[in-house]
């Protein structure tokens, strides 16, 4: 939640300076309102509430339980594919980092704000970057050696039961209600 | 003596821009034959055995497998299902994220039903003694239990012949005697590379060592290891 405020409150410190409004105060000629105010606030509160309902319903789940789910769902094969091999391999990759990174320091490397740290974190990025590439041409060497031809298949074991209907129907009764209370 | 499985006649292979790896190699696999190859660092012991599943092209020479000369990335699809290639890194080869996914995912593209590739992963997992690691998440197992993974998922697909990379590489003692066991009451015939002596001793119906791009008798350096 705090990597997402982070990411918006460029914008919601901009908000009252860039709404039209009722004054609230002037700063340095710039004046802000009061509507960008609530404006603002809306939208923190918002996306707030947006991030602790997905963390509650999606983080409490097994990623690949989540991307077995979306693919029930329909969601396109690919981004399917692509988020459970991110989960797959994100680990392989934390570990190579973190393996290079044992390897610099053991040979005396302290990072400092240096051309010669650039450099080396340069090199970094750069041979991971290489070595996931190389990595990914074995995975698909493995997969055509398992009869891979382009498609996909799933040993699907997912099941519509009658508790999932019932929490599908609370949920859109609760929206429902919300919707209905705000618009009446 | 019996037709032989795979053979590779006057095979050469270059990585690009270097020297050539492989050079007029010669090889056949018979039947029941347990066949290790081993060799320094870097001679081509692996290009070999993508080559035989045509992973990679030869510059010269044939494979011919199971009776039929191969050409052509279509001619190889019937040769890696019937040759499993069990990779050097495990983390290569599982993909998928759980145990039962992976080693569903060959029987599946082979055209088996659900119902058939359930049974088969039951039955695969069962005859290795993994049933207690089917729901596992793949990147969460020891690198023991990854390698014998790796070896259910390629017999899920019923191959003929095993071609099997460094099996042995990083495996504790007691994994490795379980690993030999595995594949010493296994009726395929297969193709091992390994640097283990040890290892080679106890599996090896024949040996032979990858030596300036050709195949060689093995000629043992070290007492222990015998022939």
């Amino acid at each position: 939640m705090a990597s997402m405020d982070g990411f918006i409150l460029l914008i919601l410190v901009m908000l009252p300076f860039t709404m039209p409004g009722e004054t609230w105060f002037t700063l340095w000629g710039f004046v802000a309102s009061w509507d960008g105010l609530w404006r603002a606030l809306q939208i923190a509160l918002k996306a707030n509430a947006i991030v602790l309902a997905l963390l509650t319903l999606v983080g409490s789940m097994e990623a690949i339980t989540l991307g077995h789910a979306l693919h029930r769902l329909k969601v396109p094969e690919t981004l399917v594919q692509l988020l459970l091999f991110t989960v797959r391999y994100i680990d392989v990759l934390r570990d190579e980092y973190l393996r290079s990174r044992v390897a610099m320091k053991a040979r005396g490397f302290r990072p400092s704000n240096s051309i010669h740290s650039y450099k080396l974190f340069g090199y970094l990025v750069g041979m991971m970057l290489i070595k996931a590439m190389e990595r990914s041409e074995r995975v698909l060497n493995a997969m055509k050696c398992r009869g891979f031809s382009g498609k996909w298949p799933h040993l699907d074991q997912m099941r519509f039961k009658p508790i999932d209907l019932l929490f599908g129907l609370t949920a859109f009764a609760l929206i429902g209600l919300l919707l209905w209370v705000n618009l009446r | 003596m019996s037709e032989a499985l795979i053979s590779l006649r006057n095979i050469g292979f270059a990585y690009l821009g270097r020297t050539a790896t492989l050079q007029a190699l010669d090889l056949d696999l018979f039947p029941g034959e347990r066949l290790c190859v081993s060799g320094p660092n870097g001679a081509g012991k692996s290009t070999l055995l993508h080559i035989m599943v045509g992973l990679l092209k030869p510059t010269t020479g044939t494979v011919e497998a199971f009776g039929q000369k191969r050409l052509g990335e279509k001619n190889f699809h019937d040769v890696r299902r019937r040759a499993g290639l069990v990779f050097q890194d495990p983390d290569d080869q599982l993909f998928c994220p759980t145990v039962q996914e992976d080693i569903a995912f060959g029987p599946l593209n082979i055209g088996k039903s659900k119902s058939e590739t359930a049974a088969i992963v039951e039955q695969v997992l069962e005859h290795f003694g993994l049933m207690h690691l089917k729901e596992r998440i793949t990147h969460k197992l020891s690198g023991g239990e990854k390698r014998l993974v790796t070896l259910a998922a390629v017999m899920a697909m019923e191959p003929e012949v095993l071609l099997l990379d460094e099996p042995s590489n990083g495996l504790d003692e007691e994994t490795t005697d379980r690993l030999v066991e595995i594949l010493v009451s296994l009726p395929q015939s297969m193709i091992l590379i390994s640097h283990d002596a040890h290892f080679r001793a106890k599996i090896a119906t024949r040996s032979l060592s990858l030596v300036d791009g050709h195949l060689e008798d093995f000629d043992p350096k070290c007492r222990h290891a015998k022939p």
